[in-house]
Order: C-alpha cells, then structure tokens, then sequence
C-alpha cells in the first residue's frame, strides 16, 4: 500500500486531468491547433489557465464565506436585543448557506467528477484497488477543498470572537463539520443521479421529459435560496421570532434551526426544557445522519474508484423516425436539447428567469413603500424604479455566449455542416429573446400581484425598453460569434467566470443607454416628458441599428 | 448549383500550416466522377489535415480547394454537397441517434417525405435500430461511428469524404459500408477515404495518392504504382513502404527487436 503523501501527490495530477477532462475532453476537438509544438504550449496553457480560473473561484467562494460568517455573527452582536435568537439566526443562516455555496460549486463539477473515466487509467497501473480509490476520494476533496477549510476554520472562529464563547464556538465547528458532510453528500447523489441520467436516457417520453426538468431544476434551487437568503437577511431575526411563536418545537427540530438554538443553548443556557432537549436530540440526530452520510459518500467514491458508475444500459427504441425542422428551429430546439442534460447549460439558460423572480419578489425590501397603494405617473417615475427593469433583467446577457459556446460541442463533425453563420446567429437570437420574454412576463406577473398600481408603468416601461434589450441582445450575439467563441469552448461556465462577467459588462452599456440618456435630459431641462421621450427614441435607434448589424451578416 | 463538368474535388497546391508547423506542404490532386481516391501515408503524414481542409475545419495557409468547381470559401454550398465521417468521432454525447440526425438532417434541409425513407435503409444496414433512442455517450465506439456514417450518408452527398471510416466497425458492418462505397462510387459519386489498411485500399481504391511529411510522394493507380516503383509483384503495403522509404527502417527494426 502507498503512502498518504504519496497518494496525495498522485492526486494532485488525477485531479489535474480530472479538470483538464471535464472542461476539454469533448468540446475542444477541431479548436485546437495541431502542430505538436503549438498543440503543446495551447494545451499547457488551457491547463494553467483552467487551475487559475479554479483556484481564483474557490478564492473568492472562500472569501465570501468568510466574509458572511464574521459579517452575521458581529452585526448579530449589535442587536443587543434578543441576543440569544441572533445567535440562532446568525448559525442557521451561515449553515444554510455553506450547505448551498458548496452544493453550488458542486453541481458545476462533480458531475464531470463522476463521469470522468479515470479509474480506467488507474486501474492498470500497479496500484491496489483501495490506493485507486483513496486517490479518487482525495480528488473528490480537492475539488471542495479551500472553501471546505476555510468554513471550518472561519466560522467557529467568528462566532467565538463575536460571543465569546468557546463551548458555542466548538458546537459551530460541529455543525459546519456536520453541514459540509450534508453538501457533499448532497453534491454526489445529484451528480451520480445527473450522470446515470445521460447514460441511461435522454429523450424519449413525456414522463421522462418532466422528471428530467424537475430534477434540473433541483439543482437552481440552491442558488435561489441563496439570493433570497441574502436579499431577506435583514428579516431573519423577524421570520425566526415570528416562526417560534407559531411552531416553537418544529422548529427546534429542523435543520438548520436545531444547531443553532444547539449553539445559541450552549452559549447563553436561556432556553425552556423542552426547546432544549428538542434542540439537543434532534442536533445529535443530525450528527448520527451526517456520520452515516460520511460512510455512504466514502462507499460511493470508492465505488467510483472501481469504475462501477461509468456504465451505461440500452434504452428499447421506437420508430426509426424522424422529424425535420427549419434549420433555425433545428438548432434550437438542438441548443434546447443539450442545455437540458447539462446542470452547467441549464443553470445558465434559467437563471435570466430566476433573477427575475428573486429580484421582483425583492422588490418590496427594495422598496419600503406601499405597494398596493402608490400610482406613479410614468413621466415622473424615480431613477431607482425606473432602472428596476433593465437590473432585473441583466442575466439575459449571459444567454448569447452560452449558447455560442454549444456550438463547440462536437465541433469536429458539426464544423462539417453547412449552417450559415446567420442561421446560426437568428436562432441564437430567438432562443435569447424567448427566454427575456418570459422574464418579463413573469416579472409583470409578480408584479399583478405585489404592486398593481405599478403595473401600468412597468408595462409601459417594459415595452419601450424591450427594443433596447433586444438590440442588446442581436448586437451581444453578433459580436462574441466573430471575436470570443473560441475562448468559451468549455460548457462549464464555472471555470470561464471572468469572461462572462466582462461580456455582460460590456454589453449592459447598449441596455443602460436609454437610461443614461434619460438621467441627462432630466439632468439639463428637468422635462420627465423630454425624458421619457428620449428614453423611446434612443431605445427604438438601438434596436433599428442592432438589425442593420444583423442584416449585414452574412 | 453545382458544376457538373467539374470534377467533384480539385487540390491544387494545398499548403497547411499550424504556426510553424507545416502539415501539407503543396499537395496536389484531382478525383474524378465514380472514383474512389484512397489517401494514405503514415501517422502524421498530413492526410486528416488535408480531409479537414477540404470540409472546411482547417484554413489553408496557400493553394486552391473545389468542390464541383465550387472553391471552399463557399463553405455553405460546398458542405452540402459533402458527406463526411471525422477520424475520431465526436458526436453530440448528450443527444440520441434520433436527436443527432434529426438536427443534422434539419440543418441539411433534407425533403421530409423522403429522408425516413433511406433512414430506415440505413439504420437497418448498419444495425443501428436498436440503439436509437440511446444516448450517444452510452454507444460503443463501433456504434458511435455508425451514426456518423448514416449522418455523412442520409442526404446522398455527391461527394464522401471519410476519415479511416473502418476503424472501430465490426466485420459485417466494414462490408456494408465497403459495398455502399463502390455503390456510390458506380452511380457517379466520388469518394475520398484515408485508410491504414493497405488490402482495403487496394481491393477498394480506383487511385490512390501517398502522402509522406506533407507531400505527395506517390499518386495513380496500384498498378501504375507498382511499374514506378519496379515492384512487379509487391502489394500495395510493400509499395507504400517503399515510395515513403520506410522498407529498410522496417527490417532494421524487425532485425533489432529479434536480437
């Protein structure tokens, strides 16, 4: 049997090529150049670019971790009242938000994880069947592993600073132990779930069509939870004060609450005998599950060391049959078709829509206002109202270079087929705006129901700025198709952060520009009439020059 | 609308650069209606590169590629009268059969009341039925390469241009494909195929062309070959060996690994 140091060091290049795998292995083919000297240096680069990305991202996952843990615990402290039911809130909040940012980072990564067929290189090697999954396990590890360390180090360390104490600050460590376990566990079932999902079955019947969008959608769920989270956690104190006069034991018992009254018992000793026991046995029931939890994780990563989960089974087939389309409409409904076996594509594809949702439900914490009461007439509407929309629909931008970067799945043979770069573009552009409209139709839904005075506004608003966003949107497609295509060959969007971050940057300007425009006539003439009609023109001028650049694509 | 007075593939001082690199250093060649052009040379002889090239996945650094008279810069026109199997298939793993070609034959534009039609052939040929609704990352290599065939097949391309296309295929299935090759050839298509199989070449090829570190350094018939290179008798892997100037490297090595 090797050593752990050496185990350690042969992970260290699995999980290179784990990495390297899931991001290159079948997207790049045809990308690449391939002299062997300059395949090498690309490659090399890609390699170092790829570990960069990742431990850039695990960085800043760490560091907003960090930042959360000490930012709750110390402004929890500052309530002075009810200091006891701050310290609950502030663990259960943290809790649920390390189990989410690791689920997260997760369901990026462990599916590649999963389905990497690397116990078939480590097999042959000479080494023993419990190295080769002990090398798989510390891959596994790898991937978490500066947040994972950072969560258990920071947060008992915030929590006992901020309330000085160390049984409280021990029961915190405990619980972050106890809740990574729960992420990880979490991450695995999903993954293995994800992967048997593309081996076994991809289309075929409306059951399975449904079951597969359901469980796609499981994997947004975290990050919803975690904007809401974020954008409610000035609340919390008010929701878990409110909760434990309604359901008091229930509570106790739930996870995260039962660790944090646990930790909140430990360190203040003020809870009735009956919220104490409910905390202290639930909490250690919570230990014995993660316990378990842990033995399952480490018999499924062995079980991946052994190669038992790269399997596949014959789905019975139908009719030879197929259905022709417009080449438009084909790719589409192609794009459609890979985003949704995808957690990375898929995540993207609805998260303009989820924002949305977050971002309207928000909007009465935005807002301290009345909603049901305010009219607003549209020439005098106030700036932060009137950016609402275009911010709330700022992830439609992240659409056009996801859905280029599909086009570099298979490009080996798909490079082969005569599809005009324009076709290409429009159904780029159709898809896009499909999703931007059913954003806003949900945001206008929303907004039916928390603000219907506002409605009339927004939809007025809406409508005007639909033209800009739409030119946002054709003119963002243009341009990455001719210049950045290459650059997002990989389909997780995990390791490819920065240009995502910078294309909406850039292009949020083209949105923004007929609310700048508005801000300045208001600015020199203060005319919410010259405004507004200023608002239109240049929003209706952005679209008609965004489709004289889609007419001139060839 | 394609030239049918030109010849289905015109390579004329084909040069191929990756940086430095030079892959194809000024090729040339023709293939002509109802001929079957085998491309051979060793690993890294240039030849996926020049097939890349001419479907449009590679830019050449210098010379002239047509397809029916058609230059590649055309690239929508010329794909569409190609039917092409890469070297190493990579298909749209998350997607199924059904799903690979029902895109591929909607990008195609192909006439719906006829395309299910010759689908059913070739599924059929290829035994490919029963996978069809499997996803292609659950498909054996062999299987995977099928589909590529019946995508590179459906819209009976005039010209085929396949990438060791036997490679990964099981017996009965090389012999189908073999058939619809000399088929497709005797109806008035072309067909360009590299290969490492040199009985394969030889029983199959109408010409052949030997590409050896990016030049051509033999093209004509096996029997034209043979008179080239004054060996009467020798087969078509002893005439390779020969014009890439590998034979005596071959006994050399034999006679080492022996002792």
């Amino acid at each position: 049997m090797s050593s752990i140091s050496e185990l350690w060091k042969i992970s260290k290049k699995v999980y290179r090529e784990i990495v390297f795998q899931s991001v290159l292995s079948f997207r790049t083919e045809g990308v690449l150049p391939q002299s062997p000297k300059d395949t090498r240096k690309n490659i090399e680069s890609i390699a170092k670019n790829i570990e960069l990305n990742i431990i850039l991202n695990k960085v800043i996952m760490s560091f907003f971790m960090g930042f959360m843990s000490s930012f709750m615990f110390f402004s929890g402290i500052l309530l002075k009242a009810d200091v006891e039911l701050a310290a609950v809130c502030g663990v259960s909040t943290i809790l649920i938000s390390i189990l989410f940012m690791i689920v997260f980072m997760g369901i990026q990564t462990t599916t590649s994880f999963v389905s990497s067929r690397i116990a078939d290189i480590l097999i042959p090697l000479p080494l023993s069947r419990k190295d080769v999954s002990k090398i798989i396990a510390i891959c596994f590890i790898r991937i978490f592993d500066i947040p994972l360390v950072t969560a258990v180090l920071i947060t008992p360390i915030a929590y006992g600073l901020s309330y000085g104490s160390i049984l409280g600050a021990l029961i915190v460590l405990l619980s972050v132990i106890v809740t990574e376990v729960f992420a990880l566990t979490i991450s695995i079932i999903l993954a293995l779930s994800f992967y048997s999902r593309v081996v076994k079955g991809g289309g075929g019947s409306k059951f399975g069509i449904l079951t597969r969008f359901f469980y796609m959608t499981i994997w947004i769920i975290p990050m919803f939870l975690m904007y809401m989270i974020f954008s409610i956690a000035a609340r919390i104190p008010e929701l878990v004060k409110y909760l434990m006069q309604k359901i008091p034991y229930a509570l106790a018992t739930l996870y995260p609450f039962s660790l944090g009254f646990l930790t909140s018992l430990a360190t203040f000793q003020a809870y009735n005998p009956n919220t104490a026991i409910l905390s202290i046995v639930s909490s250690s029931t919570y230990f014995a599950l993660a316990l378990y939890s842990f033995k399952w994780l480490v018999e499924k990563l062995i079980g991946i060391g052994l190669g038992s989960t790269a399997t596949g089974s014959r789905i019975v087939a139908g009719k030879v049959f197929i259905k022709l389309e417009e080449p438009w409409l084909g790719i589409i409904k192609k794009d459609l078709r890979i985003a949704s076996r995808s957690p990375s594509y898929f995540s993207m594809l609805i998260m303009p829509i989820i924002q949305t949702i977050v971002f309207t439900l928000s909007f009465s914490s935005v807002f301290p206002i009345n909603l049901n009461q305010i009219t607003i007439p549209i020439e005098s509407i106030p700036f932060n109202l009137l950016i609402f929309p275009a911010i709330s629909m700022l992830m439609i931008l992240i659409l056009p270079p996801m859905l280029l970067s599909i086009e570099n799945v298979a490009y080996s043979y798909t490079g082969s087929l005569p599809i005009k770069r324009k076709t290409m573009i429009i159904a780029k552009i159709i898809l896009t705006s499909i999703i931007y409209f059913i954003s806003l139709l949900t945001m206008l839904l929303l907004f039916a129901v928390i603000a219907p005075s506002l409605l009339p506004v927004f939809i007025v608003l809406n409508g005007i700025l639909t033209f800009s966003a739409i030119a946002s949107i054709i003119i963002e497609t243009v341009f990455v198709s001719k210049t950045l295509v290459q650059k997002l060959s990989s389909g997780i969007v995990y390791f490819k952060t920065i240009y995502y971050i910078l294309i909406v940057i850039l292009f949020l300007l083209i949105m923004m520009m007929p609310l700048i425009t508005y801000t300045i006539i208001m600015l020199f003439t203060q005319s919410g009439f010259l405004s507004i009609a200023g608002l239109t023109i240049v929003s209706i001028a952005e679209f008609l020059v965004a489709l004289l650049f889609l007419i001139k694509v060839k | 609308m394609s030239d049918k007075t030109a010849p289905p593939l015109l390579v004329q001082s084909l040069t191929v650069k990756y940086g430095s690199f030079t892959a194809v250093d000024n090729i040339s060649f023709i293939v002509n209606p109802g001929e079957i052009y085998g491309l051979l040379g060793p690993n890294g002889a240039g030849k996926t590169s020049t097939l890349k090239t001419i479907i449009g996945l590679v830019q050449p650094a210098s010379g002239r590629v047509e397809v029916f008279g058609k230059p590649i810069s055309e690239e929508v026109a010329v794909k569409s009268m190609i039917g092409y199997v890469p070297e190493e298939v990579i298909l749209m793993d998350s997607l199924t059969p059904r799903e690979f070609l029902e895109f591929v034959a909607s990008i195609r534009r192909l006439d719906k009341n006829t395309v299910n039609t010759r689908l059913e052939k070739l599924v059929s040929a290829f035994q490919l039925g029963e996978y069809f609704d499997t996803p292609i990352a659950a498909l054996s290599k062999g299987n995977k390469q099928k589909v590529a065939i019946v995508a590179a097949l459906l819209h009976e391309p005039q010209l085929l241009i396949l990438d060791e296309p036997l490679i990964g295929l099981d017996a009965f299935s090389s012999k189908i494909l073999k058939e619809l090759i000399i088929f497709h050839a005797k109806k008035g298509g072309a067909v360009v195929f590299s290969t490492h199989i040199m009985e394969v070449a030889e029983r199959l090829c109408t010409r052949v062309g030997i590409i050896h570190r990016g030049r051509m350094v033999g093209e004509g018939t096996v029997e034209g070959l043979r008179k080239i290179v004054k060996s009467a008798e020798g087969s078509l892997e002893e005439i390779f060996l020969k014009v890439t100037e590998q034979e005596t490297g071959v006994q050399e090595i034999i006679r080492a690994l022996e002792a």
